[in-house]
């Protein structure tokens, strides 16, 4: 029988020790769930497996035979396949060139297309009662819903006929009954001998599939358990460890007024959210990372369509693009610097400048706005060499701190912040979280999306926990726990009385 | 005794008794190097000027501005070339008007300019050139002609808009308007480029039934052959040809497939820049311009004549001489300096 | 990183400056004469036009877009300029046709910038298309080359004020403008626009609209080249703008200017054109025989479009050798 050991692999992106000591078993007959928190490893230890991200340390090995996996390729050739929740599809394309691309059936030198359908229909036959409409080979993927899109994915990485397969948040996007028909062909396939490893965000899909579990916290494999036998408690436990300290740097209980009222959005991936967040309060937003926190954050500055009802300082606005929401006050703090936050080749100064040069006048007084910027850059402590430098030129903690400076020369009412702090050093994220406590003394409405658990818990007064893009739980006061924050993350039911027993951990 | 004969006993005499010879330094400027007819205008000059210098004992150092220019980069050359202190000019102008003022610049400074192949109205320029419109008069009359006044035809002219094409063409059009039975069943342009024709006439084949002749004018008429022969169609035209090698070679290869076909070279000389030449040393030697000859659409013009044509009956005479050219030569022509002295008073 | 280096990477127009430089020295080297007012003054006014021409396509290249249709702008504001005065044509007159041109540039340019800023059709394709409508444009309102231009214009052209050429004031000028320009908000956002569109997006930059006055930008100064052409040329000709656009470019691109945009700037443009100029005194000079001619061209083409490219290539193997 088929059998994958990762044993004692880490991982370090340059300051962030993602993985530690990442250990886990896949066995054929057997599904295996992978858990963790945010930031846990999990993901980390997922794509070494794979052959996405190649491990400082440790051992793989299969079928007791030490193996190096350099690249998916790698691990495709060895029976490895993993389907992901970031589709890899072409849209343009159709269904069958997806479902083979990169081993089409050839004949006499060129692909042999009539092969190629015939053997994408037999793959879509797997699921042909699950889909609303027929799907059929010769179909372009932009014509599908996501849901389709997913199962099309799961085929292509059946199309290799896989001996290990490993299902990352495979399920996120199929409905009910595409999710049933998943879990028969995973018994199926189970019985049949593969080896399957499950990652999913909902707990209750975990405790129906999942034979064993193999749980991380903080880049350490803490422990592996029979499913049947341990409960949503205990496993929730397993992820935090337990340990919570009361946080006492929250403070100022939020007077009555509200700065920023939201009622009934739903945008992207957000379905129907209602939250409120006073002048001088800092309301985080948590839950596994990719469940809509992004979307909801974007829908509120104007990026993306929304409907329903957004009120800023009581008077309702409608903000359909970035101007009209900067008009109101509103600053958004992408994560991802690169795409949306900064222009690389452009200055400093013209970067911290760029959304508020009609202070300037007609012919911009270049003294005065380079002054300002100075000022800026002194209160953030941003280390720069000179001020005309380009973006480029600064470390991840200074160029985001340039990010968050560009709207605090707005002085803007409400802040929004997508996950900030993520691929910044210690040293910078402690700078930044006194810059954020200042902004919320100061009165600012701020909402802070972190993939960072202890982040939020050490930052936040309230808490929002997505999941599937809905509002999960809001966690305040004493209920603002690591162990509640991941329950609600998980879809398990805020367990108070979580049994707070010393770690059950112990390597199999 | 012609004034040239004059001329070069004074110049033998001068180098008899003084030992020096007169010399000139004499510019040319060429705006475009893509094509053969090109290379030998400008080869024709260099060679010419060897003669000139053989036959007149006269000293000329040539420097050439020689490259494919927009109008900017055509002034450049003619201010490259004052700089260098020319004594004359030898352009063939790319724009009908946008050199005047660098050319008129040039005047004043006392150098001598001639145009060729391209009249241009500038004060103090001479055209050498031949008859445009003579040029388009003969071919259409020659196709008139073969056709015994009747047929359709199909024209496939060079670059609309060039002062060039629009001279041929009224040359065309005043010859066919007294053809009443020919009939021009379809008109389009081959902007003097081989490919281009080949395919303007390959589609124009294919969607117009029994076209009995073809129009068009050199810089095309291969391209323009190679359609039909690859095409053969039914009837099997007759055209007006162009005066290169490679045409004469085809041409030769029509007629033993198709008995009927006829065709006619009328020579476009790259000759011309040669014959410019030999006029501004005319003009450098003292000569001043019969006012009486000057002709064309500024008064400022020198035509030199066409000097043959070629037809059926000369082909085998033609296609023995020119056995061993590539098949981009052209067949040329140009003034001899009596013909040139000719143009003085 | 060096000092020198921090300075070449904040004026981009110091590594063609250099490159000009050098160009001089070989051109002096080989003409004498080359200082003489005459003959410095045939130099300017010859790369003027293109040097407004490549301030106008520096513009929309920085914006992340390109114009394939400042050439047949030239033509169409030519034709229309000469069709409109004549050869005795007073101030006033001449005033009024030259307001008409860059308002037909504008338009010209308002198109492109709908097309491309609007309709978000790819800007290599939609300008490439309207250069035809242009050029055909120009041919309809001036099927023959021709047209006269009263002599004072074509004259003060060539003059001088206070012993220096007209051209090299216009040149000023056109730096100045640019100068400013690029001190406005709409300056700025250009760069910004250029340099990431999203992150301007969310930075509040109205992208379409710089985008869509970016093109218009280029067509004005489109205009003004083409004014300037008439000057220099003295008539009307349909077809006289067609070589320019490529030429555009090329200084673009030569005066250091990401073709990606964003980075870079007019000055370096004016700077390129200054040096392909250069560059074909000194063929002419060295009497390179004409068909290398034409290989040179190609060389600068594909030495200016490699350069950043190399640049950035050694600078990374520089680095992983550390």
């Amino acid at each position: 029988m088929t059998r994958l050991v990762a044993s004692n692999v880490s991982k370090q992106y340059g300051a962030v020790r993602a993985l530690t000591d990442g250990n886990i078993e896949i066995e054929g007959g057997r599904v295996t769930a992978l858990l963790g928190a945010n930031g846990s490893g999990k993901s980390t230890l997922g794509k070494i497996i794979t052959g996405l991200v190649r491990p400082d340390s440790g051992e793989l090995t299969l079928d007791g035979e030490r193996v190096t996996i350099r690249s998916p390729k790698d691990a495709r050739r060895l029976g490895i396949t993993a389907v992901y929740q970031e589709l890899s599809l072409v849209p343009h394309m159709s269904v069958a060139h997806n479902i083979w691309l990169g081993q089409e059936p050839m004949r006499r030198g060129g692909i042999d297309q009539k092969e190629m359908r015939e053997r994408s229909g037999e793959l879509l036959e797997l699921f042909s009662a699950s889909f609303s409409t027929r799907v059929t080979p010769t179909m372009r993927v932009s014509d599908l819903t996501p849901g389709e899109r997913q199962i099309i994915e799961i085929l292509k990485a059946m199309a290799w006929r896989p001996r290990i397969l490993i299902l990352d948040e495979a399920t996120a996007s199929l409905d009910g009954r595409q999710v049933e028909r998943l879990f028969e062909l995973v018994a199926q396939w189970r019985e049949e001998g593969m080896g399957l490893a499950f990652v999913s965000h909902r707990m209750e899909e975990i405790a129906r599939v999942a034979d064993r579990a193999v749980v991380l916290r903080n880049g350490d494999t803490v422990g592996e358990v029979d499913v049947a036998t341990t409960s949503e408690a205990q496993l929730v436990q397993m992820m935090t460890g337990g340990a919570t300290a009361p946080h006492t740097t929250r403070q100022r209980a939020a007077s009555g007024e509200k700065l920023l009222e939201v009622e009934g959005l739903s945008s992207g991936r957000v379905r129907d959210i209602n939250l409120s967040v006073a002048p001088g309060e800092l309301v985080g937003i948590g839950g596994l990372q990719g469940q809509g926190q992004a979307s909801l954050l974007l829908a509120l500055f104007g990026a993306e369509p929304y409907r329903g009802t957004i009120r800023i300082a009581g008077k309702r606005v409608n903000l359909s693009t970035p101007r009209r929401a900067m008009r109101e006050g509103v600053a958004y703090v992408p994560g991802d610097r690169g795409a949306e936050g900064l222009l690389p080749v452009r200055s400093i100064l013209e970067n911290l400048q760029l959304p508020s040069w009609h202070r300037y006048g007609l012919l911009l007084r270049q003294g005065k706005a380079q002054a300002d910027a100075m000022r800026a850059v002194d209160e953030l402590n941003i280390k720069i060499g000179d001020i005309e430098d380009p973006v480029r030129t600064l470390s991840g903690g200074n160029a985001q701190k340039v990010v968050i400076g560009k709207w605090l020369l707005r002085k803007p009412r409400v802040l929004l912040l997508n996950d900030p702090t993520k691929g910044i050093d210690v040293g910078a994220k402690a700078e930044f979280y006194a810059l954020l406590e200042r902004l919320r003394d100061a009165g600012t409405a701020i909402l802070f999306n972190s993939s960072d658990d202890e982040e939020l818990l050490a930052l936040c007064q309230k808490v929002i926990v997505l999941q599937d893009g809905q509002l999960r739980a809001v966690l305040e006061g004493e209920a603002l726990t690591h162990e509640n924050l991941v329950a609600a993350s998980m879809g398990t039911a805020a367990n108070g009385s979580a049994g707070r027993s010393a770690d059950s951990g112990g390597r199999p | 005794m012609s004034r040239i004969r004059l001329i070069i006993l004074s110049l033998t005499l001068g180098l008899l008794s003084f030992g020096v010879a007169q010399s000139y330094t004499i510019g040319v400027s060429n705006n475009f190097v893509g094509s053969e007819w090109r290379t030998l205008m400008v080869q024709g000059i260099e060679e010419t000027a060897a003669q000139i210098e053989e036959e007149m004992g006269i000293e000329i150092d040539l420097i050439f501005e020689n490259a494919t220019v927009d109008v900017q980069g055509q002034i450049q050359q003619i201010q490259n070339l004052l700089n260098r202190g020319v004594d004359a000019i030898i352009i063939n102008p790319g724009d009908v008007q946008a050199l005047d003022i660098a050319l008129e610049e040039a005047v004043d400074e006392g150098v001598v300019v001639i145009a060729v192949d391209q009249a241009i109205g500038a004060e103090g320029v001479y055209n050498v050139v031949i008859d445009q419109k003579e040029w388009g008069r003969q071919n259409a009359q020659w196709l008139a002609d073969a056709l015994g006044g009747e047929g359709d035809i199909i024209i496939i002219e060079g670059g609309v808009g060039a002062p060039a094409n629009e001279d041929r063409m009224e040359g065309v059009e005043e010859v066919l308007a007294q053809y009443p039975d020919i009939n021009v069943v379809g008109r389009e342009s081959g902007n003097w480029d081989q490919a281009t024709g080949q395919r303007v006439a390959s589609d124009m084949l294919a969607s117009i039934p029994n076209i009995d002749g073809i129009l068009t004018q050199d810089g095309m008429a291969q391209g323009i052959l190679n359609a039909l022969l690859a095409a053969q169609p039914e009837p099997f035209p007759i055209m007006t040809g162009e005066a290169y090698a490679g045409y004469l070679r085809l041409w030769d290869q029509a007629r033993q497939q198709h008995p009927g076909f006829e065709s006619v070279a009328v020579v476009n000389p790259p000759g011309i820049g040669a014959s410019g030449l030999r006029v501004a040393i005319e003009l450098l030697e003292g000569g001043q311009v019969d006012e009486s000859q000057l002709t064309g659409p500024y008064g400022n013009s020198l035509i030199v004549p066409i000097p043959y044509n070629i037809t059926s009956d000369e082909l085998d005479e033609f296609l023995e001489e020119y056995a061993d050219a590539p098949d981009t030569q052209a067949m040329d022509g140009q003034i001899t300096q009596e013909q040139a002295a000719s143009f003085m008073q | 990183m060096s000092r020198l280096g921090i300075l070449l990477r904040n004026h981009t127009w110091l590594v063609p400056l250099l490159l000009l430089a050098i160009a001089v020295g070989v051109n002096v080297y080989l003409q004498d004469n080359f200082f003489m007012q005459r003959v410095l003054n045939g130099n300017l006014r010859v790369m003027l036009p293109l040097m407004i021409l490549a301030v106008g396509q520096a513009i929309v290249i920085l914006a992340g877009g390109i114009d394939l249709s400042v050439g047949a702008m030239v033509s169409l504001v030519n034709t229309v300029f000469v069709t409109l005065i004549s050869a005795d044509s007073g101030g006033l007159e001449l005033a009024g046709a030259m307001l008409v041109g860059v308002g037909v540039g504008a338009l010209a340019g308002a198109v492109n910038g709908l097309c491309v800023a609007v309709l978000r059709l790819q800007p290599i394709v939609t300008t490439y298309a309207t250069s035809f409508i242009f050029a055909g444009l120009a041919l309809a309102i001036l099927p023959r080359p021709g047209g006269s231009v009263p002599r004072d214009l074509t004259r003060f052209y060539r003059d001088y004020i206070l012993e220096v050429p007209v051209a090299a004031y216009g040149i000023a000028l056109l730096i100045i403008l640019w100068l400013l320009l690029r001190r406005t908000r709409f300056g700025h956002h250009l760069y910004a626009v250029g340099g990431n569109d999203e992150a301007a997006r969310a930075s509040g930059v109205r992208v379409g609209l710089v985008r869509f006055g970016s093109y218009v930008a280029t067509g004005v100064f489109s205009a003004l080249a083409a004014i300037a052409l008439t000057m220099s040329i003295g008539s009307g000709n349909a077809r006289i703008g067609d070589d320019m656009t490529l030429s555009s470019i090329v200084a673009v691109v030569l005066g250091g200017t990401r073709l990606a945009g964003g980075r870079g700037g007019a000055i370096g443009a004016v700077i390129g054109v200054a040096i392909l100029s250069i560059i074909r005194n000194i063929i002419s000079f060295a009497g390179i025989p004409s068909w290398y001619q034409t290989l040179v061209d190609a060389l600068i083409i594909l030495a200016a479009l490699a350069g950043p490219g190399l640049v950035y290539l050694i600078r990374r193997q520089r680095n992983d050798g550390n």
